[in-house]
């Protein structure tokens, strides 16, 4: 016995309502607790959705929110290992060189205070591209909340305070030795930023292939 | 996951394996699977089974595939390259267990 589109979209609605918020999570766990449901009404003799939907929710739902937390954690660390993949990247060093020789002629050609206001701005260019990816993603496109996009936004905000520390330090530089340090640690956050931008591109890149067309 | 704690260690294996005798499966089939070659033996719940598989995924030995299947999405998963590989390296080090572990507890068998 197979569950209706209205059973399944049932299941959907009361995870949605009971915090499993990500599509992608929500998705698994659906197919998982119409295939029990669906194994409990061939073994018993009633067809009552509903009645067997409350006698597992019964059993099961406390597990269902634990698992919740559980994809939770693996979505960070798909995130991290993507990462770690992208800094491995050649791309990545060819971005901190650009990033640092371009800092460095700000510094040589224009004035200190020309220099710290591109390096207040610097926080500002990763995080409009994670907004706009999102945005374009998310809004545009049309795709769901998927947990890995979304748990991006912790490593970005991390990445977002750095730049503001360095902000308030590059006051004090005034020797080269200083400003060099400076400049290759603001070098490094936005080459950590735009490799964030790579790998939440990539990710959403990955989600629309595989959950669009069958949406 | 199962009545027993000895079982756990395992589980990694026991879905490399069921994963490299089948072409692709998904979460549900693979309990089902378990329950059935076991005859109820060992249980895997989903609080086990679905992060192992998204570690294994993570760490590059599972792709998935999403397909419509009866009026909703199923993941399926299935070994990678590198999957099919680490399958073989686990069930050696798993046989290799077995093997210590029988030469401890039943010598003459060993």
């Amino acid at each position: 016995m197979k569950l209706t589109k209205e059973q399944i979209q049932f299941i959907d609605t009361y995870l949605e309502n009971s915090d499993v918020v990500f599509a992608d999570i929500r998705m698994e766990m659906v197919d998982h607790v119409a295939s029990d449901i669906e194994d409990r009404m061939r073994a018993s003799t009633t067809n009552d959705f509903y009645n067997v939907f409350k006698a597992y929710m019964v059993e099961n739902k406390a597990q269902l929110l634990n698992d919740n937390k559980q994809f939770l954690k693996a979505a960070d660390r798909k995130i991290w290992k993507a990462f770690l993949k992208e800094l491995l990247n050649p791309l990545t060093l060819l971005i901190f060189l650009m990033s640092f020789g371009g800092f460095y002629f700000l510094y040589s050609n224009f004035n200190i205070e020309t220099f710290r206001i591109v390096v207040s701005y610097v926080p500002l260019i990763g995080l409009s591209g994670f907004i706009l990816t999102y945005v374009v993603y998310h809004k545009r496109k049309n795709l769901k909340r998927f947990s890995v996009v979304e748990r991006l936004a912790m490593p970005f905000l991390v990445f977002y305070q750095i730049p503001n520390i360095i902000f308030n330090f590059s006051y004090q530089a005034k020797d080269l030795a200083t400003v060099l340090w400076i400049l290759g640690i603001v070098s490094i956050v936005l080459t950590l930023m735009l490799v964030l931008v790579r790998v939440s591109i990539k990710l959403f890149k990955s989600y629309e292939k595989q959950y669009k067309t069958l949406a | 996951m199962s009545n027993s704690k000895l079982y756990k260690g395992s589980l990694t294996t026991i879905i490399l394996k069921l994963l490299n005798e089948h072409d692709k499966m998904y979460g549900y089939e693979i309990t089902q699977k378990v329950k059935e070659l076991t005859k109820g033996e060992l249980k895997i719940t989903e609080g086990a089974l679905y992060p192992a598989l998204h570690k294994l995924e993570a760490e590059g030995l599972l792709d998935v595939e999403v397909a419509k299947v009866d009026n909703r999405l199923r993941k399926y998963y299935k070994l990678t390259e590198t999957g099919t590989k680490e399958t073989v390296n686990k069930l050696e080090e798993l046989a290799e267990y077995i093997k210590t572990m029988q030469a401890l507890v039943n010598p003459k068998l060993a």
